[in-house]
């Protein structure tokens, strides 16, 4: 497995555990963000802590996994480091995700 | 400064394009190459290889994908080669247009969820080209060199 799923006040907290975000792993993403909103949490945090290394498919599957949380839902992303922050900003996406440097500050912001 | 050329090959197998990768990016560290971002470069040739497995090979493993270095103290060259399909114009075109990204005020559920790769590969190499002789596919990248001054 390439994530880890935790529950924490009705937020799902998806962490990334495998190095790279990449071609091989993220349709993997897509499947565990559908199947946390199919058992009914639609809140979701993304953790990238572990996250070294993100290419153009693993974007696609984060921008997938935003639209699969819907309007009624939340999606925001925490931990990145500087090489997956570059892949953001390359593309603009750090201007349209919510984005916090570490999960404390996103589940805060989530709780508020 | 040094001169030199390095190639890789791998089979089309999605799995094995982090190898290179990984390799690519300590080449860079090692060699020490001012301009060349090692995370940049390796972004851009994960992105070229990923374009050959998925649209020349249509994902099938059991082919040849050749990535080819060349440097001096100017430039980086690399070239990814593969031998299956022609790569489809939607993506050939996009090779020649100005990257426009997305602003801030763009509708998220509008937002694609492919087609980043050509977009990514334009914003981290200074030029991008893509040519078909006889039954190959060579994607050309290059990254210009700062000089490095005593």
């Amino acid at each position: 497995m390439s994530f880890e799923v935790e529950i924490k006040e009705g937020i799902a907290v998806v962490a990334v555990t495998a190095g790279r975000l990449d071609a091989s792993v993220a349709p993997e993403l897509k499947k565990v963000v559908s199947n946390v909103i199919d058992d009914g949490t639609s809140r979701i945090m993304l953790d990238l802590q572990r996250v070294q290394f993100m290419d153009s498919s693993g974007l696609g599957a984060v921008i997938s996994s935003f639209k699969l949380t819907g309007q009624k839902g939340e999606f925001v992303i925490c931990n990145m480091n500087e090489a997956v922050k570059e892949i953001f900003e390359l593309t603009h996406m750090d201007r349209l995700f919510d984005i916090y440097p570490n999960a404390d500050e996103g589940f805060q912001k989530m709780c508020a | 400064m040094e001169t030199g050329k390095i190639n890789l090959s791998i089979d089309s197998d999605i799995r094995q394009v982090q190898h290179v990768g990984e390799a690519v990016r300590v080449l860079c560290s090692h060699l020490e190459l001012a301009g060349a971002k090692p995370s940049s470069v390796e972004l851009a040739v994960v992105e070229a290889i990923n374009n050959s497995i998925e649209h020349a090979y249509r994902s099938e493993s059991g082919n040849s994908v050749d990535v080819a270095f060349e440097y001096d103290a100017d430039c980086l060259n690399i070239k990814i080669k593969d031998y299956g399909v022609p790569m489809p114009t939607s993506i050939a075109g996009q090779l020649s247009q100005e990257v426009i990204m997305p602003n801030g005020s763009v509708d998220m559920d509008g937002l694609p969820e492919s087609g980043w790769g050509v977009q990514l590969l334009k914003s981290v190499c200074d030029e991008v080209s893509y040519q078909r002789i006889q039954s190959c596919n060579t994607l050309s990248l290059s990254f210009k060199l700062a000089s490095v001054t005593a």
